[in-house]
This record gives structure tokens, C-alpha cells and sequence, in this order.
């Protein structure tokens, strides 16, 4: 029953409730691992379906992203060692030059929202910065937004420093933006494209399964 | 006005915050705002009244005053209060704004105009888009050619040059922007148009970049404007500000513009009109330009619906009651072989007409298509508001029926103009007269 009306508490964006709630859940020795899974990333689903009704919109899903941290926050010192709440880590921003940060933006929320744990490093970022941060976070994927024809050369250049770093196979690499396409994607050796947000999510869970399934 | 410097202060000293934080107060106060003044999109009446469009005006005054402006760069609030706001929009209003571009007999003046004014508004339209460099030039000669196109809003870029791709911030982006500044002079030469003016640079975008393309035989103050603008919602970085004083030393006019997305930070239409005109006091209160492009799309990219219709109507109706700055469009769809690529522009134009647009920088894929769009807002100029609605309503309803001929019928340039005469190929030129009779039907009167 708490665990219901910890997902409902969440999908309703109200936080104060679901802290108290998971608290209490934890008071009362309720699994940590069910009050993630069926109580936060339930109320997270639920969220993510309003935005589809569009009952919900951008800022909903950030705050609902923002909700479910803290609520996590709550809970992770109780999870068994072993247990893991998050689906991969993302580390991702828009290239060198580029301004635009509601794309990538709606990108790194509808990816939380989906249990990624997502480093958001901001717009006109280096080259470099992307491959340090995913260094330092043990990123699994790297997603590099570009709108403007003259940035998406920079999407290469993270690629070419992968390469040149030895690094290119332990980072997934993904790319989006309004001039991007799969066929850019492709030629300059990325993992993936995707169109909107919700494609973004689909393709990163293609490819953490990818990765599961080649650690097997 | 503020002092331009006095934004390196600002921008120095204001309030941290992250971005998404920041994003956060943007959406919640805009909400709370369209509430408080009661602003309702109705999708039966796009061309919006006076009484909207005042609480739009009042409502943005309020946003930028409460949440500023974001500058990405030092992760601070550029602050304004509502006194600093209200001044800058009155003596934009004492002054009704209008700027002359280009030179000698390729000269034309954009002027301030009203929701009923007789003049149509001004046809700057341009290319756009990626083009590629076997048909750049043709590409821009197939708008200079027009005699009703006054002035070009801006002109297409390359994704490549050779083997060569223009990345921003490189020597590439420069080598790529100033062989574009060569061929579009060609491209006027041919027309007997030198001076005309060209618009917004387009694939050059980094400031240093933009610096490169400015010089005689260039990109000059007559003939060019710079970008500035702010990027949705309310942030810039030092490269605005930075070109906005290049913009003021050397004379030119400034590319203002102010975007607002229905579905992002904006749940809806009255959220995104608010959008937009605080997303314009905010730039022009560092830009001081003569002109500034409205422009309002969903998160799918679409920007020819009703709801973004009612958005640019209510912004657009906003700026002339209470500011009286030049407001322009952007009136084009998709380029396709069918009536279907006119009619979708064609309600565009016809309703910035109706709401007060000054200009309309982009209108069509073609210079054939802008010459149809300048038809429309001739037409369409000085219409009373309601009729002017019943015109636009009928146009969407016809753009619908349309709609469905579209898959499997896009096409670029060459597919619809003749490369080696740089005219329109006759089939394109028949779906032209085909969407002229339809929206003659549709109660365009054309003159």
C-alpha cells in the first residue's frame, strides 16, 4: 500500500510527500529495492506517460527527475551492496558552439526519468570535457547535441579523440540535434541518433542491453 | 536605455543559479502569469484582439522582471526591475522603429506597421536551409531575380565545401563563409542587384567567424546583420553581447529574434506568446535593434499549426500595441511537388499580415514561392480582423486536405528550378497557380 502511494506521491510531484513516504517505508523495513523499483520508478513511468497525454510538460519532468533523486538519495544507503537502481550512465551536453540546450535538455530528463543516472554538462562544451566526465562518472554512453550544421563536425571530434585515446570502445556514443540525422550518425562512427527525447531513452536502452548482453 | 557595459555587470554580479534551475522559475512563473492575466488561446480566433494581446504585453513585462535573462556563461541571472523594462518599451514606442537596408537603387526601408495597415508588409525574403555548392549561387539568384523582393532576410548555407565541412569556431567556418559571401555577390551581379541587402550570415555563426565576413566587398554594414539573438528561453553568453557592441561600432543593424517553444518550458500557446515577447524585451534591451523575427514551433518541430499561429498572432499584436518595433515572419513549409508547399506559407503570411508584421524574412523555399507569399500579404494587407480570420481559417482547413500529398513528394532546388536558366520548371510553376486559385477560393483577394 505505501508503495502505491509512494509511485502516486511521485507521479503528482509532490515531493514533501514522497520523502515522508519512502521514510516511513524505510521505518517500517519495507524492501529498498521494492521502494525504488515499485514506488519511485513507478511514480517516474507515471510521469512520462502524463507528458505523452500531454498533461504534463518540460518542467513537470524536471521536477519529477529532481523528486526521484531525492527520494533515492533517501533510500540508497539501505540497498544492498549488490543492488543497482540505475539502467547505465550518460554523460552528455551540446558541442563546442552550440547554445541550444532545450533538446539535450528534454534528452537527460526523459533519460533520468527512465532510470539512467544522466551528468548534464551544459552546452558549448570541449571536446575534451565530454571525455573526461565520462572518465570520471565510468560513463557508459556519451550523448553529444548539435544544432547547427558548423557543430556537428564537433561531434567527430569527440569520436577522434576517443579514437586517437584508445578509449572509442568503452563509451557508447549517440548524437541528436535539428541537422543531425542516422546517416551523419553513421558516417562519422557514432553508436546512435535519434529524433526526439523518446527515441533517445529507446536507443540507450538498445545499447546497455548491447553491452549486458556482450559482458555475458 | 541600459548602457551596454553595464551588462558585464550584471552578468557579473547577479544571482547564481544553474540552468535547469533557472529553467524551472521560467516555467513555473510563466504559468502562473498566463493565469493571472488571463490569457486563453482559441484556435477559432487566430488573429488575435487588442485586449490579448495588452495582457500578453503586460504578462512578459512581469516574466522578464521576475526571472531576467540567463547568461550560460557565468551561470548568473542578469537582473532587470519592472521600471528599467516599462522604459525601454516606451521609448521604443515614442519612437516607432524603421531601418534602411542596402544602398543606392537596391535600398529599401522597413518600417513599423500596424494589424490594419493598408502597406503590406515588406518581402525580405531569402534562402534557407543547407544548399549545396553545385547550385549555391542559383539558389540565391532565384530570389534576387524577384523584382518584389526587396531585400534578402538571409541567404542558405553548406554543410560542405569540398571536402571541406565548416566547423564553428575554425579556420574552416571562415573559409567556407567568405567563398558564400563570394558567390551570393555573383548571384546579384548576375541580377543587376549589387547593393541588395543579404540578411542574416548563416553558416557563420561563432563571433570570431562573423568579424571574418565583415570588410568592403564583403559583408558591410549596408548590406548585412549579425545575429544576437537570445536562445530560447531568456539565455545568452558573451558572444551576444559581445557582437551586440560589435553591431553598434560599426554600424550595423543588429538580427534580433525571439523563439518560444509550445510543449518545452511553454505547456501551450498563451504560455509561448508571454515567451516571446519577454524573450524580445530582453534582447532588445542590450541589442537596441530595429527589428526582430517571431517565431513559435512544437517539440516535433511543427510551426504551422493553429496553436503556433495563435502564439506569433498574440506576441506580434503585443509588440505593435506596446512597442511598435518591426516584427517579422518566417513563412514556409515544407518544399514539395504539390499546391501543398504554397498553401502551408501561405497561411503564415496571411496571418502575420493581419497581425502586424513588418516583414517577412523568410517566405517559401524558392524565389517563386516568395514571389506567390508577397501576393498573399499584398492581399491580404489592411483586411478588417475578423474577416482576415475567416481568410486564415479557410486557408489551414485547405493546407489539411493537402497535407497527405506530401509524403513522397519533397523535393530540393534542382528538382523545381531549371539550374542552367534559373527559372522554375512549368510543373512547379502550374502546383503555384494551382494554390493561387485555391486561395483566391479561400477569400484571398488578390490584387
Amino acid at each position: 500500500m505505501i508503495i502505491q502511494e509512494i509511485a502516486q506521491a511521485v507521479e503528482l510531484l509532490d515531493k514533501k510527500k514522497a520523502l515522508a513516504l519512502v521514510q516511513q517505508a524505510l521505518d517500517q523495513g519495507v524492501n529498498p529495492v521494492d521502494i525504488v523499483q515499485s514506488g519511485i520508478v513507478a511514480g517516474l513511468e507515471g510521469i512520462g506517460k502524463r507528458f505523452e497525454k500531454q498533461e504534463y510538460f518540460l518542467a513537470e519532468l524536471m521536477m519529477g527527475g529532481k523528486i526521484s533523486q531525492a527520494c533515492i538519495d533517501l533510500v540508497t544507503p539501505h540497498l544492498p551492496k549488490t543492488a543497482t537502481t540505475k539502467q547505465g550512465v550518460v554523460v552528455i551536453g551540446a558541442v563546442q558552439g552550440d547554445l541550444h540546450d532545450i533538446g539535450y535538455g528534454l534528452v537527460a530528463t526523459q533519460l533520468e526519468l527512465n532510470g539512467f543516472e544522466v551528468h548534464k554538462l551544459g552546452v558549448n562544451i570541449p571536446a575534451m570535457t565530454f571525455i573526461d566526465k565520462a572518465r570520471e562518472k565510468n560513463a557508459d554512453i556519451i550523448g553529444l547535441s548539435a544544432f547547427l550544421v558548423t557543430t556537428i563536425p564537433n561531434c567527430n571530434e569527440v569520436i577522434d579523440y576517443l579514437k586517437d585515446m584508445k578509449l572509442r570502445d568503452k563509451y557508447f556514443v549517440i548524437i541528436g540535434g535539428t541537422e543531425t540525422s542516422q546517416e551523419k550518425a553513421d558516417a562519422m562512427g557514432a553508436d546512435g541518433w535519434a529524433k526526439n527525447a523518446v527515441g533517445a531513452v529507446e536507443l540507450c536502452k538498445r545499447l546497455m542491453a548491447k553491452k549486458r548482453g556482450m559482458a555475458q | 536605455m541600459i548602457p551596454l557595459i553595464d551588462f558585464q555587470r550584471r552578468a557579473l554580479t547577479g544571482p547564481v543559479m544553474k540552468a535547469d534551475e533557472f529553467d524551472l522559475e521560467f516555467a513555473m512563473k510563466v504559468r502562473e502569469l498566463t493565469a493571472e492575466y488571463e490569457i486563453k488561446y482559441n484556435p477559432e480566433e487566430l488573429v488575435v484582439d487588442d485586449k490579448t494581446a495588452d495582457a500578453v504585453f503586460q504578462a512578459a513585462v512581469q516574466l522578464l522582471a521576475d526571472v531576467g535573462v540567463y547568461h550560460l556563461d557565468t551561470e548568473r541571472v542578469i537582473k532587470y526591475t519592472r521600471e528599467e523594462i516599462e522604459t525601454i518599451a516606451k521609448e521604443y514606442r515614442e519612437n516607432p522603429s524603421k531601418h534602411t537596408f542596402g544602398r543606392g537603387k537596391d535600398a529599401v526601408t522597413i518600417e513599423y506597421r500596424t494589424s490594419t495597415d493598408k502597406r503590406p508588409p515588406t518581402l525580405y525574403a531569402g534562402s534557407w536551409g543547407v544548399a549545396d555548392e553545385a547550385w549555391f549561387t542559383e539558389y540565391i539568384q532565384s530570389f534576387a531575380q524577384e523584382p518584389t523582393i526587396k531585400a534578402m532576410g538571409i541567404c542558405a548555407g553548406l554543410a560542405k565545401l569540398g571536402d571541406i565541412k565548416p566547423k564553428a569556431g575554425t579556420l574552416s567556418e571562415i573559409y567556407v563563409g567568405l567563398w558564400e559571401q563570394k558567390q551570393i555577390k555573383e548571384a546579384l551581379a548576375r541580377v543587376g542587384r549589387p547593393d541588395m541587402h543579404c540578411g542574416l550570415l548563416a553558416t557563420v555563426s561563432s563571433a570570431a567567424g562573423t568579424m571574418a565576413m565583415i570588410g568592403p566587398g564583403l559583408r558591410e554594414a549596408h548590406n548585412t546583420q549579425i545575429g544576437v539573438h537570445i536562445i530560447p528561453e531568456m539565455k545568452i553568453n558573451w558572444n551576444q553581447l559581445v557582437l551586440a557592441q560589435f553591431c553598434r561600432e560599426r554600424g550595423i543593424q543588429p538580427w534580433q529574434s525571439s523563439m518560444s517553444m509550445i510543449g518545452g518550458l511553454c505547456r501551450n500557446p498563451a504560455d509561448a506568446s508571454i515567451g516571446l515577447v519577454a524573450n524580445l524585451l530582453g534582447q532588445i534591451s542590450y541589442a537596441n535593434g530595429k527589428l526582430c523575427s517571431l517565431f513559435s514551433n512544437h517539440m516535433d518541430g511543427k510551426s504551422a499549426t493553429p496553436a503556433t499561429q495563435w502564439a506569433y498572432s498574440a506576441a506580434a499584436r503585443a509588440c505593435e500595441r506596446n512597442i511598435k518595433i518591426c516584427i517579422g515572419g518566417c513563412a514556409s513549409g515544407v518544399l514539395a511537388k504539390t499546391p501543398f508547399t504554397l498553401l502551408q506559407g501561405a497561411a503564415m503570411a496571411a496571418l502575420y499580415t493581419a497581425s502586424g508584421m513588418s516583414y517577412c524574412w523568410i517566405a517559401g523555399a524558392t524565389g517563386i514561392e516568395a514571389r506567390y507569399n508577397g501576393e498573399v500579404m499584398n492581399a491580404m494587407a489592411g483586411m478588417d480582423r475578423q474577416k482576415a480570420n475567416e481568410v486564415i481559417l479557410a486557408i489551414m482547413r485547405k493546407t489539411g486536405e493537402h497535407a497527405k500529398e506530401v509524403k513522397g513528394n519533397t523535393a530540393k532546388f534542382p528538382d523545381v528550378y531549371d539550374l542552367a536558366t534559373v527559372k522554375p520548371k512549368p510543373e512547379f510553376v502550374a502546383y503555384m497557380e494551382k494554390a493561387k486559385e485555391e486561395l483566391a477560393q479561400c477569400g484571398v483577394p488578390f490584387k
